[in-house]
């Protein structure tokens, strides 16, 4: 017993020294990192969704992903913020689709995680004017989206894919078309019932 | 459990995002023990037996030990997380000591064929870096036999990298390089060709 | 190094005879995975010197008392703490760049810098000479990954951006050189191709200091 604890007494004292350190570390620190991962999110949704001050999370049967029901400083609804994930070229895609307070139709799209291609398929992350994101604000949610090699047809509900990035511009296609598929028809209930 | 995911699992890690080529991990050993075809394969058969072994083990503590402790006593099940990069390495660790007792005692032709390895494994980065993925990734936080394929991909990734790269240097024995790049340079720069040919994998995950 | 006889050799010698990455090929994974921009370079750098700094105090601190049997283990130990230390308050700090460098933090635990500067130096070494041995090697180590950071932005994304949102940049517009960027420079084969060439000319550099001084 003295031998053992001749042997050890270094290695549990330093044991148990490092564990009030990440103890003491972990509760000074994880408040701010959980802060930053939502600011992320939030930051996203009020791209998408403009005019968004605070959200709350809905739960959409058959959905396990977050889908937010957006408001504005009076309580108003602004729309519906709804993350997706999928699979890209490289990796998995994470984005945030924003909707109209009735569902039916997209105002933005904002891609938070990819490690597609640098210079092309992560070109799907892109902000500002003319831009692969750009093109979902105005397309209608309650129908499929295509995505195209040449110029979109306006009344068909289409998206240009990114020159040489066909496989991520298709995958952000699927991610968004297989979320919406499967919340459009609640938001729409809950919407009408209390967007009113 | 449908069997195509865990074959797109497998093959992702194999081929698409390679432990060596696209992830940067284990490349200590790839420049060190890639000098002949017999070791290198030996290397590669001990990585990935550790590595399956260690990804498991780990999956299970952080699962089914860490969270349900955190939530059961301090009411927040990431509360214990930050013990989590201790016990990889303590774990990992472990597991190749008992891997080394195991094999001496029970398989000594096995121990003889790549025992000499197994101390070189405890910080070969491949190993933790593939619990850390695992661990970081949601896809195999939900599923153990996901991520115990995805281990054993890692380690099956890492072994065909090393035993290809001996293969090429086995041959390149008598060619003339430049002084200044024998040794580490030109085996970076054949394994920059390699990982141009291993990015034409890239997309078939779709 | 063995005959490095003041605290400013040694830290000297860190920096460049004996340069962690590109003389003793220590570190490669991070070398590779995290430089593909001067960035990442910084941030993972200023990891590493803190957990080496620490690591090797407290070794040194301890030198006395480490029974030889379980030094690994008491090594291994102090780098995970470190590390998770290191990697919180990343997440805390500088988290979009803490996202980019993903596993490589917490596979700093299994850097063989680190266990060998404690086991070469800080192990048999005053605290000053150990704090001067991982000052040098972490600012080596983080000067080579910056070197090839730099090679692999500037050629990969045409501009150097560092520190975009803290006001710091010191910004080479990418809008002039994007059109012409080799995009494959910072991906993997660009790691493997620009660390291989940097080794090259640092041993034709070497060979010939060695020449010319004999």
């Amino acid at each position: 017993m003295n031998k053992f604890i001749h042997e050890s007494w270094l290695i549990l004292l330093m044991g148990a020294t490092f564990a009030v350190l990440l103890a003491g570390a972990q509760t000074s620190l994880s408040g701010r990192i959980k802060e930053n991962q939502e600011k992320a999110l939030n930051e996203a949704i009020g791209a998408v969704v403009s005019g968004t001050v605070t959200t709350e999370r809905v739960k959409i049967n058959g959905y396990d992903r977050d889908v937010f029901k957006c408001l504005d400083t009076n309580g108003k609804m602004t729309g519906w913020a709804i993350e997706g994930v999928g699979m890209g070229f490289a990796d998995k895609i994470r984005l945030v689709i924003g909707l109209g307070p009735d569902a039916a139709t997209i105002s933005g799209l904002k891609v938070i995680d990819n490690i597609e291609t640098p210079g092309l398929g992560n070109k799907i992350a892109d902000e500002g004017p003319d831009t692969f994101a750009e093109q979902f604000p105005g397309l209608r949610a309650v129908a499929e989206i295509a995505v195209v090699k040449g110029k979109p047809d306006e009344a068909g509900n289409e998206i240009q894919a990114i020159t040489g990035a066909t496989i991520s511009s298709d995958a952000v296609a699927k991610i968004v078309n297989e979320a919406l598929g499967k919340v459009r028809a609640e938001l729409a209930r809950t919407g009408a019932a209390t967007g009113k | 459990m449908d069997f195509t995911s865990l074959i797109a699992v497998f093959l992702g890690v194999v081929l698409v995002n390679n432990f060596v080529f696209a992830q940067f991990l284990g490349i200590c050993p790839f420049l060190g023990v890639s000098k002949n075809v017999s070791m290198a394969f030996g290397m590669g058969c001990a990585v990935t037996f550790v590595m399956t072994i260690s990804g498991v083990v780990t999956w299970v503590i952080v699962h089914l030990i860490l969270t349900p402790l955190g939530s059961r006593f301090l009411g927040n099940p990431e509360s214990l997380y930050f013990l989590k990069y201790v016990i990889f390495i303590m774990v990992i660790a472990s597991m190749v000591q008992l891997v080394e007792m195991y094999l001496k005692k029970f398989f000594p032709s096995l121990y003889t064929a790549f025992g000499v390895f197994l101390p070189l494994i405890t910080t070969n980065c491949a190993i933790l870096g593939a619990c850390l993925l695992i661990d970081m990734n949601e896809v195999y936080q939900s599923s153990l036999v996901k991520s115990a394929v995805f281990a054993f991909g890692g380690g099956v990734g890492f072994a065909m990298a090393i035993t290809i790269m001996a293969g090429i240097r086995e041959h390149m024995r008598f060619s003339d390089v430049p002084k200044a790049l024998r040794g580490a340079g030109i085996t970076l720069l054949t394994a920059c060709i390699l990982a141009l040919a291993f990015q034409g994998f890239a997309g078939i995950g779709k | 190094m063995a005959n490095a006889t003041t605290d400013l050799q040694q830290f000297k010698a860190g920096l460049f005879e004996n340069n962690p990455v590109l003389v003793q090929l220590l570190g490669m994974c991070p070398t590779l995975a995290v430089s593909n921009s001067i960035e990442n370079g910084l941030v993972m750098g200023a990891a590493v010197i803190f957990v080496l700094v620490m690591s090797n105090l407290i070794t040194s601190l301890l030198r006395n008392r480490i029974q030889a049997h379980v030094r690994i283990l008491i090594f291994t130990l102090t780098i995970a703490t470190f590390v998770t230390i290191a990697d919180m308050a990343l997440k805390a700090y500088v988290f979009e760049v803490s996202k980019k460098l993903g596993p490589f933090v917490p596979l700093i635990i299994v850097n063989c810098i680190i266990i060998c500067r404690a086991e070469v130096v800080a192990i048999k070494s005053s605290l000053r000479r150990s704090l001067a041995d991982a000052l040098g090697c972490g600012i080596g180590f983080t000067m080579a990954l910056c070197i090839l950071g730099a090679i692999r932005e500037l050629l990969g994304a045409g501009g150097l951006t560092v520190f975009k949102d803290w006001g710091l940049a010191w910004h080479l517009d990418p809008k002039t050189f994007e059109p012409h960027a080799w995009v494959i420079m910072i991906m993997p084969p660009g790691a493997f191709l620009t660390l291989g060439i940097v080794i090259g000319v640092v041993n034709q550099y070497r060979a010939r200091k060695a020449k010319g001084g004999a």
